[in-house]
């Protein structure tokens, strides 16, 4: 057993280590606050999570006693809330820039006579999509009371007719759908973004938190004291200097996890234990990556600036809210190179399948291979400060 | 006066000279806004796979496949007589969802009764959902129109028959503001908006980390005078800077990109203004944060997402918490994206902005005095 790496090399520069970080308020404020922040936006952002009664209007062009039925119909689903009818289209799109509806039923002047003479007639659905989430809610809510609108003209003749509810609704839609949403049955917002984006955001603080605790000591011109206290070997280096902070990730992981699933009760169909040392392997993954891209050039300003685009590229290929194999195929394939995306795999294989290692342990692989960075990046650090001693 | 364009030659001067500033302001900015707009230029997500699971095996089974495969949402990619076989694929990704028909939907649509088909969709992406879901609405209501004269024909009633000359209405659908319903048409506007406040921050807060570490700030007066040039020569340098990179991000991308573009260019020019302003402001008055040039990053990358949120754009405001909605008002670009959406993709004008205009007025005023008030004392206490 090589003692010197324990005793002198590493612990020195982890002692080292924890002195900066404790030298600084700011520094413990981006390893540990900004995280614990990110934990309390994402849980906390959505409120209850749910987008319901969205405020919709009714454009009552034909103000009879069909339109005023087919306002009551729209009222009773629990997506949408008709909280205005007006008369036309121009004030519905008043109402619409000025946020107070998300969208309107148009109902045409002459409907009610129009249905009664068996004219052909439409009604419009106008829900609002440059605000796609609410606006999918909203057609989502129009949808639901939209096959009872539709068939409203045979209704009224079969009521007439002293036909059966059941039996009109049998005629008007033979074919009728239920929907189940798979692991989120009630579309919530908290279950489906909060995990994954919490991550999203703890990955940007961790790539920049690694990349700028080595960038300083170059930039200050430190890394010759780090390599002292590591007994000159830049495994010490790199090693010693990460540790305190995957130890403070990992806690701050840990936190967030019990929080989440113990807590706030988030599904979660595996242990928790699991979940957490993926979690962990991710935290290493990131701070692997961060050191690679660091040691690639190892200027400060200019490194940090493109590992913050890295990460920020983090929210879009974890493939959350836009799926990566709806983008470029060179996107997708680029997506593989973020540790992000098979984080994201594989805990939604945790959190809602049992069973789940048989599926992710490709991802879980990739995940690891990632720690092989770290090697590189000694090399080429040391590779790197042994031509600069020599060009001195 | 001459002051004032002292101060601001010296900040180009500084400015121009410093390499990792030029690098977030040139590269940083045309590279984030070409990046962002290629991930999203697929645009509209379609063709999401999905299988059937048909227990039927009918003729009518088959007609509403095809009807559901036709919609541009969804591909069926496997049809099966497996429930598990359709469970199996979606645990591996294979498909998105699955539509269950049940063995006895022809022989309960002969009787006249109504059959129920079933809908597993996954909502790891609510994108790959909604898909699902509204293929098969959009297409059980085309076939159940279809079916209606066989349905009261089943009645067995001759004086029921005419039911079936009934015509069912014609229902219209109409997305406002995205016709093409893409999501990069959604999301792409605000966050061009968001990536000019984000490397305005990144450019201030370089100089300013930059002027702190190495002490070079000019202290020669503590006057509130002085600090109030300092402050408005800093200002107009970057809202200077900024007004061709938000020609670049509001007018060249969306013309390249074919993003939502029904805006007045003078109406986008006047919301601009408060909003370049507030935004350099805002960042001067964080500038005790700033103790060296690379920190600031921190906090600026790290809000990129938090920042989409709370411009209510992907979530509604409304649905947020009290404390949420606070912040809203107090960052520049919550309300500026808000105000843009509404002027450049919702076809507004001045006059459906008026709130927003007012909140970026007020930030402006606000951040204004109290950027001077703590260059002042900064520079009080450097002395």
């Amino acid at each position: 057993m090589n003692y010197e790496f324990m005793k002198g090399g590493f612990f020195a520069v982890v002692k080292r280590e924890c002195l900066v970080l404790t030298s600084r308020p700011l520094y413990l404020f981006t390893a540990l606050v900004f995280p614990l922040f990110a934990l309390f936006f994402m849980t906390t952002i959505f409120g209850d999570g749910m987008i319901d009664s969205i405020p919709v209007a009714i454009v009552d062009e034909d103000d009879s006693r069909m339109s005023r039925n087919i306002t009551r119909l729209c009222s009773a689903v629990p997506e949408i809330r008709v909280t205005q009818v007006v008369a036309n289209t121009a004030e519905a799109r008043d109402a619409l820039l000025s946020k107070e509806i998300y969208g309107y039923l148009i109902i045409p002047n002459e409907f009610e006579s129009d249905v009664n003479a068996n004219k052909n007639t439409s009604l419009t659905l106008c829900y609002h999509y440059a605000f796609l989430s609410v606006g999918s809610e909203v057609l989502q809510g129009f949808l639901n009371v939209l096959r009872i609108i539709a068939v409203n003209p045979l209704q009224e003749t079969a009521n007439f007719l002293g036909i059966d509810e059941k039996t009109v609704e049998s005629i008007a839609s033979p074919i009728s759908i239920s929907a189940h949403p798979l692991y989120n049955p009630s579309l919530n917002y908290t279950s489906y973004l909060s995990f994954p984006y919490f991550w999203v955001l703890f990955q940007i603080l961790i790539l920049l938190n690694i990349a700028y605790s080595f960038g300083i000591e170059y930039k200050n011109g430190k890394i010759r004291d780090c390599l002292i206290a590591g007994n000159r070997k830049f495994t010490n280096v790199v090693l010693g200097k990460m540790f305190p902070y995957v130890i403070i990730f990992s806690s701050v992981a840990i936190f967030a996890n019990v929080l989440m699933f113990n807590v706030l009760e988030f599904d979660l169909s595996s242990s928790i234990f699991a979940i957490i040392a993926v979690c962990v392997l991710f935290i290493l993954a990131t701070c692997s990556i961060a050191i690679f891209l660091f040691s690639i050039y190892p200027n400060l300003p200019i490194i940090i600036s493109f590992i913050s685009m890295f990460g920020s590229l983090g929210a879009t290929f974890a493939g959350v809210t836009f799926p990566v194999n709806a983008m470029y195929p060179f996107f997708e394939k680029l997506s593989y190179f973020f540790p992000i995306r098979h984080f994201v795999v594989m805990t939604d294989y945790l959190r809602f399948e049992s069973h789940a290692f048989i599926y992710y342990w490709e991802h879980l692989i990739v995940l690891m291979s990632f720690n092989i960075l770290i090697i590189l990046a000694t090399v080429i650090l040391k590779h790197k400060y042994k031509a600069a001693s020599y060009g001195h | 006066m001459n002051e004032i364009i002292k101060i601001i030659s010296n900040e180009f001067r500084a400015i121009g000279t410093n390499i990792p500033i030029l690098i977030v302001l040139i590269l940083g900015n045309v590279g984030y806004g070409f990046l962002y707009n290629l991930l999203y230029n697929t645009n509209v997500y379609k063709e999401a796979p999905i299988a059937i699971v048909d227990m039927s095996q009918s003729d009518l089974s088959r007609h509403f496949v095809d009807y559901i495969d036709a919609t541009q949402q969804v591909k069926v990619v496997s049809k099966t007589m497996n429930f598990d076989e359709a469970k199996r694929m979606l645990i591996e990704r294979e498909i998105v969802g699955f539509l269950y028909i049940p063995s006895e939907l022809k022989e309960e649509i002969m009787k006249g009764n109504q059959a129920q088909c079933v809908v597993y969709g996954s909502t790891l992406s609510f994108l790959d959902y909604l898909n699902i879901y509204e293929a098969v609405n959009f297409a059980s209501l085309d076939i159940n129109s279809e079916l209606l004269p066989e349905m009261v024909e089943s009645l067995n009633m001759i004086d029921v028959l005419f039911l079936a000359n009934d015509k069912a209405v014609d229902i219209v659908n109409e997305p406002l503001y995205n016709s093409s319903e893409g999501y990069g048409t959604y999301l792409i506007p605000p966050v061009m908006v968001i990536i000019i406040f984000q490397t305005l921050m990144i450019t201030v807060a370089m100089r300013c980390g930059e002027e702190k570490s190495t002490r070079l700030r000019d202290n020669k007066t503590t006057s509130w005078g002085y600090s109030i040039k300092i402050v408005l020569g800093k200002a107009f340098t970057n809202v200077m800077i900024y007004s061709v990179f938000s020609v670049f991000f509001l007018g060249l991308l969306p013309l390249i990109f074919d993003l939502p573009h029904l805006g007045n260019s003078l109406d986008i020019i006047i919301m601009m203004i408060p909003y370049l302003f507030a935004s350099v402001f805002f960042c001067l008055s964080l500038s005790p944060l700033y103790t060296d040039g690379d920190m600031p990053l921190f906090f600026i990358v790290f809000m990129s997402v938090p920042l989409v949120f709370l411009t209510g754009i992907s979530y509604p405001l409304e649905l947020m918490p009290w404390h949420w909605k606070i912040f809203h008002y107090l960052i520049p670009t919550a309300p500026a994206t808000l105000a843009f959406v509404k002027l450049d993709c919702m076809g507004g004008d001045l006059s459906n902005v008026v709130p927003e205009m007012i909140t970026l007025w007020g930030q402006c005023a606000v951040y204004f005095i109290l950027s001077t008030i703590i260059f002042h004392f900064s520079s009080t206490k450097n002395k």
